[in-house]
Order: structure tokens, then C-alpha cells, then sequence
């Protein structure tokens, strides 16, 4: 058996579609494609997919309907896979949470100065964790193996085909 | 300052709701969530502004507040508030509410408004810290199913609860919480920092402030609850 890298998205690329496309900002693009390294291969395997056809998993994955998450609880399809893979992680917590509505804290303009004057006044600083360790920015891979030699086929990336996919932008 | 309750386009148009409003039967299959996790670790572990390591924790005066507002729920509804407002017409419902709010701002000792609309991607409740507001789906409230008319009384309780967060954050004499539990609030809460749900249902989750704010809506129900059965 040979392990082959079957699909791929190059970081750049993933990172211009989340800004460009999405409107992710910087530190929710890099958290996000840090997630999707670390996502259940069905799950990467399946955002892969949807990312280059635009096509939604006919099946449940982890017991949940992906394109009905997205509709029902207004998530966008990547920020859903991501979700897929906590339900994988911990179903029932991932359940217990996603089948009740949730909440929202919403912001004013000026909350930005007033929750920073409440840090000030009591000298408390907000830790930047997440910045101290060098960003991956190698390609999103999937390693596939063959199947036999009958039938060993390998799978070229970005295939056109029509709807919402993203097989028509240029590589990075 | 009076409650206000905005969005209903007029009082006779309210009626009672029938729809499912989640769709939860759309997202899961029926045996979602029975089966065990594979065990793979958190690709978050490294977010310590979200204090997602924190357990929630309440104060005493947390507490005393939370049995106060379950005084005043029974007073206003009885042993059985979630029958009793399942019994109620439309626009009693939302009378009752009006009211609801008005006692919970005593119970809580803050004044806060209370604002109404809907939200078609299953957001419940909101609270506004600049503007002392908070924010509900009152179709929950209108439903005929006993769980939406549940999740209204504790969705209430979440939003208040915000508001007692953003409350003791401005001042620890609120409710004697710690300094360090009012920091941790206080990133947690932090416009910087706070995730939404639709930027990442897991991170929104289990974030300080979200965990506190649904333990101690949990709390007050499970009181209210406690308080039925022994009714």
C-alpha cells in the first residue's frame, strides 16, 4: 500500500477565500485554518469537497446535516465543518448546545473604549496566547491510499464542475 | 427607566406560534449525540482570553438574587410558570413578560430595558452593554410547545445574567466575586475577544462568559423547577 496525497488546498489560497470571500478577520482566518489541520480527515475530507464543488455531504457526518446547520443556525459552511468536528470530539456536549438557540453579547461602538477603560482602571491585560507560536503556513493536505491496482485512481484537486465551487480561481 | 418592548408590528396581529423554531430535527439525525467522542483534542487549547478552563462561579449574593427571582416569578406566575404561561392568550403572555422584567430588574438590581423581535437563525436573546438593553425572540414565549416557553423564562435569566456580569466587572461590590473571576469576566466579555456563535459555535460555548451565564440560568430554573415540584 502507498500513501498519496490526494487532496490539497494551498494556505494561501484558503486564507485569501476566508478574508476575500467570507470577510473572516485576520486572527479568526488563521484561528479557523488552525482548526481545519487539526479536523477528523472524514471531516477535512468532506470540507475539501464542498470547498472546490460546491457540493454539500448527502449524508450526515457525525449525525449532522451540514447544509440544515448551515440554514438553520446561520453558519457559513466552513465555520459548519468546524462544528461537525466538535460534535465528532464530544457529540453530546456539541448536541446538548446546537439543539437549543444561543445568544449574542452585541457591542456598541463605544463598548470597545469601555470595556478597555474597565481593564485599565483595574490594571488587568488581555494574554495573547495565541501569537506565540509560529504560524503553519504549509498546505491543507489529505493523505488518501490506493485502492488496488485494478481500481487505483488518483483524485486531481479543483475539478470543474458547476455551482458555487472554487475550481475556477487561480492557484497559489 | 420603564421596560420597553418594540417590534411587534401590532398587538392584534400577536397570536400563538405554532412552527418549530429550530429545525433540530432537519440538523440531526435522531441518534446524534449517544455516541462517544473519537477522543481527538481541541484544536483551542491555546485561547486564554475565553477562560474556557473556568468553571463558572457564583457569590452568595449571586445566589440571594437567584432565589429572589425565583420569588418573583411564582408570585407573578405561580408554582408552575411555564403551564401558566402556556394557559395564557397571546397578549397576556407578553403583559406577564413586561411584568417579568420589571420585578427581575428589582431582583437583580439593575436597570436594564427590555426590547422584542425575531431572529430566523436561532438566536434567542441578546444583551447590549453600551446600551443596558436586552434583546429576546419573542416567539419562544408565544409558542405552544411547554420547551420554547421554558427556553424564553431561561433565556430571561441568561440575558440578566449578562447584565449582572457586565454589572460586577464595573464594580466587584455588586456581588463580592474575586478579583480574578471578575478579570477572567472581563476578558471574556472584552469586545476583543468575545466569540459569537456564528463565528464559532464551540469557542461561543464554552467561553467564561457564556458558561457562567447558562449555569446560572440553569440554577434559577432548576429552583423554579424544584419549587413546581413541591407545589
Amino acid at each position: 500500500m502507498v500513501e498519496r496525497v490526494v487532496m490539497t488546498i494551498s494556505y494561501r489560497r484558503l486564507m485569501n477565500y476566508l478574508a476575500d470571500d467570507m470577510g473572516y478577520e485576520e486572527r479568526r482566518a488563521k484561528r479557523t485554518i488552525a482548526a481545519l489541520r487539526r479536523v477528523e480527515p472524514s471531516i477535512l475530507k468532506a470540507f475539501l469537497i464542498w470547498f472546490y464543488t460546491g457540493d454539500f455531504p448527502r449524508e450526515s457526518l457525525y449525525g449532522i446535516n451540514v447544509k440544515a446547520l448551515c440554514d438553520r443556525r446561520g453558519l457559513d459552511p466552513v465555520t459548519a465543518f468546524l462544528t461537525v468536528d466538535w460534535a465528532a470530539r464530544d457529540p453530546q456536549a456539541a448536541k446538548a448546545a446546537l439543539s437549543r438557540g444561543h445568544d449574542a453579547l452585541v457591542f456598541s461602538e463605544e463598548d470597545q473604549k469601555h470595556f478597555q477603560e474597565i481593564m485599565d482602571r483595574n490594571g488587568w491585560e488581555i494574554e495573547n496566547t495565541e501569537q506565540e507560536t509560529e504560524e503553519d503556513k504549509s498546505d491543507l493536505s489529505l493523505a488518501g491510499k490506493e485502492l488496488d491496482d485494478s481500481t487505483a485512481r488518483e483524485e486531481e484537486v479543483g475539478y470543474e464542475r458547476g455551482g458555487s465551487d472554487h475550481s475556477d480561481e487561480r492557484s497559489v | 427607566m420603564l421596560g420597553l418592548i418594540v417590534g411587534l408590528v401590532a398587538a392584534a396581529a400577536v397570536s400563538i406560534i405554532v412552527a418549530d423554531l429550530l429545525g433540530n430535527d432537519e440538523i440531526f439525525d435522531q441518534d446524534m449525540g449517544q455516541q462517544a467522542g473519537n477522543g481527538r483534542i481541541s484544536p483551542y487549547e491555546r485561547i486564554a482570553g475565553l477562560s474556557c478552563d473556568t468553571e463558572a462561579a457564583f457569590t452568595d449574593m449571586d445566589r440571594s438574587r437567584a432565589d429572589t427571582a425565583v420569588r418573583e416569578m411564582k408570585e407573578l406566575l405561580g408554582e408552575n410558570p411555564v403551564e401558566r404561561l402556556g394557559s395564557m392568550n397571546a397578549r397576556d403572555r407578553l403583559e406577564a413578560a413586561k411584568e417579568l422584567n420589571r420585578r427581575l430588574r428589582t431582583a437583580f438590581s439593575l436597570d436594564i430595558g427590555l426590547e422584542m423581535g425575531q431572529s430566523d437563525v436561532g438566536c434567542e436573546g441578546t444583551y447590549c452593554p453600551g446600551r443596558r438593553v436586552l434583546w429576546v425572540d419573542y416567539r419562544y414565549l408565544l409558542s405552544d410547545k411547554a420547551e420554547y416557553i421554558a427556553g424564553y423564562l431561561d433565556t430571561i435569566i441568561h440575558e440578566f445574567r449578562h447584565a449582572m456580569q457586565h454589572r460586577f466587572i464595573e464594580d466587584g461590590s455588586y456581588n463580592g466575586a474575586d478579583d480574578d473571576y471578575r478579570k477572567r469576566m472581563a476578558v471574556s466579555m472584552h469586545p476583543s475577544v468575545y466569540v459569537n456563535f456564528d463565528e464559532n459555535p464551540e469557542l461561543y460555548y464554552n467561553q467564561l462568559c457564556e458558561k457562567d451565564a447558562r449555569a446560572y440560568a440553569a440554577m434559577v430554573l432548576q429552583q423554579l423547577k424544584g419549587a413546581e415540584s413541591n407545589g
